[in-house]
């Protein structure tokens, strides 16, 4: 399996950007829309493991168990943000969009939490990682239940205007 | 794959199993600073709060960002207390919400390591919050590589660039005569490989903010070239054997030597190969990614020797290392899952329907006690009033003045209009006490959202002050 897939990692990753190529199994062209449904979760991270030791070189996250994932955004993608809720008194969900940025300098992950949704516009369609996580501000351990959506978030629109 | 690489794992679990964390007592609410120009320096009071019956020592502290600083070094947290540590940010060419990490390390037991964080606006005074001379691959010898790039302010009238202070040396760079246009042009020396990551520094003539950056990105193409850049390495599994074959091929298909291969900031080896068939004006370069280092995100650089050109060629490489057991899932996968499973209980568009209901009745009561309550802005001058939904996005409201209908307009508000505290959106009203009575002006609301992008909101309206 190995094999082919740095067989196809040799002659499928062209001009790839920002993006990784998808080199085993098959990319899926899910286009989030802009209704916010449905929702992911990692499920209780409680439960899971802590697999990520460094966030971006700095945020150090060991002992802060994660979700990992793999997210592709299609051309023409309409989301605008991911946003994460599911915190509590000792536990602030974090969710980090991991880019090309951290290799070559130009800035690293975008981040959001449940205050402030991971901004997706400007980001150039591609597959990317996405990690759950707790807050780098949280204790060693803390965990909870995060739930993600994509959207859900209208855009700013204008009711009246007057000026007298 | 082999148990031995996967024992650590299995150990750690075990470990973590056998000693449960012991919670921690201190706390850390995020620190939040005021809205900032580009290139100021913020100070932030990190509140350091200890519910428990001991102290707790904070042993050191340090930031984790350069130019960044805490004071004190070292600090005790009084039981069923607090105390504080001084943040000092330089916020520099960050814009839009920004966070910043500072390292704290403790006596309590098991949580040796913690952060505090500071988080806040930071503004810039130009229209476009991230200006880039985007000059995308530029084959040296063949294309043209000039770019210019007008800076615009709408926040400082007459805005100019003032000096250069600082541009990458593979670029020539000017100011056109009108002061705010850039003109640039890739140097047929310039190094060859991907530049992502440099600025053209600017002294400015706004009184909020001294400088603006540039950035300069373009893949530079010279006689040999990689087949991307970046390379993406993808998800790699500790314990395996992640291996890559980078393809480096000659434009214009002439046989090249190559010297050493290097990787830095990754553990790793690299060594170049021939292609496999052989090929003329084709080489591999075989780069192993090592075990022993952190798992998460990892980037670095690839850096082969050109003899017969004299060059250096460097390939980003970034990828995702995990333990051999993480369970990576496919967001896209799961989003459907879930919209499947929502359909087959038959919740989905009841559910939308009613959350559309929802934040259109949260909107209207909202809307309506907002008009009910709130008293006009004390003073003389127009008074604006508008009304917006979804909210969610926007970090605040900001007011453009003209003379004239077509412009040029001029932010007139000192202080960014925040957005109420609500789910779905908000009424307000600001009024303009510097306009002159008897004067016609023209007025439109502007967006400022999270990221730093300023969006028109509303068309113009005129009006004549009373």
């Amino acid at each position: 399996m190995k094999m082919t897939c740095l067989a196809l990692l040799v002659a499928g990753v062209l001009g790839s950007g920002a993006a990784f190529a998808q080199t085993c199994g098959t990319p899926s062209t899910w286009n989030p829309d802009d209704t916010g449904q449905p929702t992911v979760s990692p499920g209780d991270l409680c439960a899971g493991s802590d697999s990520v030791a460094l966030f971006c070189q700095f945020l150090d996250s060991s002992g802060k168990n994660d979700g990992i994932y793999q997210i592709n955004l299609a051309a023409g993608f309409t989301a605008k943000s991911i946003t994460v809720t599911g915190g509590t008194a000792t536990f602030n969900p974090v969710v980090y969009l991991y880019t090309a940025g951290c290799a070559t300098g130009d800035g690293c992950v975008q981040s959001g939490d449940s205050t402030l949704p991971l901004p997706l516009t400007g980001t150039a369609p591609g597959a990317y990682f996405l990690a759950v996580t707790a807050a780098s501000s949280d204790a060693t351990g803390a965990c909870g239940t995060p739930t993600m959506a994509t959207n859900g978030t209208f855009p700013v629109s204008l009711q009246n205007f007057s000026v007298e | 794959m082999g148990l031995f690489f996967m024992l650590p794992e299995i150990i750690a679990s075990l470990v973590s199993l056998a000693s449960p964390r012991t919670p921690s007592h201190l706390i850390l609410p995020p620190c939040e600073f005021p809205e900032s120009y580009q290139f100021s320096t913020v100070d932030c009071p990190l509140e350091l709060r200890n519910n428990g019956d001991k102290p707790i020592h904070i042993l050191k502290t340090s930031a984790a960002v350069e130019g960044d600083s805490i004071s004190p070094a070292s600090l005790v947290v009084p039981p069923h207390g607090v105390a504080y540590a001084q943040a000092r940010l330089s916020v520099g060419n960050s814009v839009g919400r920004t966070k910043r990490v500072f390292h704290l390390e403790t006596d309590e037991p098991g949580q040796t390591k913690r952060s505090a964080e500071a988080q806040g606006f930071v503004a810039t005074v130009l229209d476009d919050p991230r200006p880039a001379l985007q000059f995308g691959v530029v084959n040296i010898g063949s294309d043209s590589s000039e770019k210019s790039l007008a800076l615009n302010s709408r926040e400082v009238g007459d805005f100019r660039v003032s000096e250069v202070l600082s541009a990458p040396d593979y670029i020539n760079v000017s100011i056109d005569k009108d002061g705010r246009t850039l003109h640039a042009k890739v140097k047929e020396d310039a190094p060859w490989g991907l530049h992502e990551a440099d600025f053209v520094k600017l002294r400015v003539n706004a009184p909020q903010q001294p400088q603006v950056w540039v950035a300069v990105k373009t893949d530079v193409h010279g006689e040999v070239i990689p087949d991307s850049n970046p390379f993406s390495l993808g998800l790699m599994r500790k314990g395996n054997s992640n291996e890559f074959l980078i393809r480096l091929t000659s434009r214009s298909q002439q046989d090249f030597h190559t010297g050493a291969a290097e990787v830095e900031r990754i553990n790793g080896t690299a060594e170049v190969l021939p292609c496999r068939p052989v090929a003329k004006g084709c080489k591999l370069i075989r780069l192993r990614i090592g075990n022993d280092q952190p798992t998460g995100s990892i980037g670095g650089v690839v850096t082969v020797d050109l003899p017969d050109y004299k060059r250096k060629l460097p390939i980003y490489v970034w990828g995702m290392l995990v333990g051999a057991n993480t369970q990576v899932k496919d967001f896209n996968k799961e989003m459907q899952r879930a919209a499947e499973l929502q359909a087959s209980k038959g919740t989905g568009a009841e559910s939308r329907v009613a959350l559309d209901n929802r934040i259109d009745l949260t909107q209207a009561i909202k809307q309506g006690v907002a008009k009910a309550d709130a008293a006009p802005p004390p003073g003389k001058g127009p008074l604006l009033k508008w009304s917006v939904a979804h909210e969610e996005l926007v970090h605040g409201y900001v007011i453009y003045r003209a003379d004239a209908e077509a412009g040029p307009y001029l932010r007139v508000n000192k202080d960014t209009i925040r957005p109420l505290p609500s789910e779905a959106g908000g009424s307000y009203q600001w009024r303009d006490t510097s306009a002159e009575s008897g004067k016609t002006y023209w007025y439109y609301i502007g967006i400022l959202d999270n990221t730093g992008s300023k969006e028109q909101l509303s068309g113009p309206q005129k009006v004549v002050a009373k």
